[in-house]
């Protein structure tokens, strides 16, 4: 459907809450710790296989506490991406200027379906340099 | 190759039948649609790329009952097929990524992998085909959003329960 690019405050809100939410969350509590409250991932206590989100906690820890390379040993995809997504989805929200609205390759499902799908296979496997993909 | 919107003074390009901004029935299709008469509203659903493929300004002589193949757009303002603008159909790529990410569940690489889709069926010119592909990749993405939702109560009572429980024993 030739959806219109409508404004939505309420959803800039809520993803503005969120993020919000989130930080402070990572700022005041240490993922690393075993007795932290913060949830770890279903998908990885199911079948011990890392997701393309694991580490995604930590290394948005490691970021807020100024360590990045910490955090792209923890989540490289979420690192890099990030900053991205969230680039896409204020722009969803809230469509930007021409000036600075995200460039179309980069709403382009493809070429991220190729790197979360990849990402999600390489850091599992067990040899280096993919291990280094999975977190920890 | 834009009109404005009588509206919200929106430029709209000519062959989108409903302003992006506002939505509303751009006038020049607006006429079109009332000199088809009523043949055209009886069914509500026109595929999308049927909605397309009008001419933006009707040619005279008679262009009732069957649609006739789209016509050629005047080739005037440097236009060519590489300008061609295609319908907006949302490929749901941030919902997608943020419930492979968030939730944690090969449900959120399904909705990504049909969010690829959308831009290579639109890149094919089946927009029919994109718009499907599109709900199915915002259904994968609602189902990985309510599962976890779902986890997430279930870890919270379970903590609920191991406090009481621990409560219980006097701990």
């Amino acid at each position: 459907m030739d959806e219109a690019p409508r404004r939505r405050p309420w959803l800039l809100a809520v993803g503005a809450a969120a993020a919000a939410a989130a930080s402070a969350a990572v700022l005041r509590v240490d993922p690393n710790a075993s007795d932290s409250w913060l949830p770890g991932c279903v998908f990885f206590h199911l079948t011990g296989l890392y997701c393309p989100g694991c580490g995604g906690t930590r290394a948005a820890h490691a970021m807020l506490h100024g360590d990045p390379l910490e955090a792209l040993g923890m989540n490289a995809l979420a690192v890099v991406g990030v900053p991205l997504w969230a680039w896409l989805f204020v722009h969803l929200a809230w469509p930007l200027p021409r000036a600075l609205a995200p460039p179309a390759w980069l709403s382009d499902a493809r070429p991220w379906a190729v790197a979360v799908i990849g990402f999600a296979l390489l850091r599992n496997l067990p040899w280096m340099p993919f291990s280094g993909l999975a977190p920890g | 190759m834009f009109v404005e919107c009588p509206s919200c003074q929106e430029q709209v390009h000519v062959k989108l039948r409903n302003c992006t901004r506002c939505g509303t029935l751009m006038p020049h299709f607006a006429q079109e649609e009332a000199a088809a008469g009523a043949a055209a509203s009886d069914d509500g659903y026109v595929p999308i790329t049927e909605r397309l493929g009008r001419p933006y300004q009707s040619q005279a002589g008679g262009g009732g009952g069957s649609s006739p193949p789209p016509p050629r757009m005047p080739g005037g303002g440097g236009g060519g097929y590489g300008r061609e603008p295609v319908p907006h159909v949302p490929n749901q790529l941030v919902w997608a990524i943020l419930a492979t990410l968030l939730c944690c569940l090969p449900t959120g690489i399904v909705a990504i992998v049909y969010a690829a889709k959308v831009d290579g069926l639109v890149a094919a010119g089946d927009y029919d085909g994109a718009l499907s592909a599109s709900n199915s990749a915002k259904t994968w993405s609602i189902i990985s959003a309510a599962v976890s939702i779902g986890f997430v109560v279930l870890y919270v009572l379970f903590f609920v329960v191991v406090g009481m429980a621990g409560g219980m024993a006097g701990k």
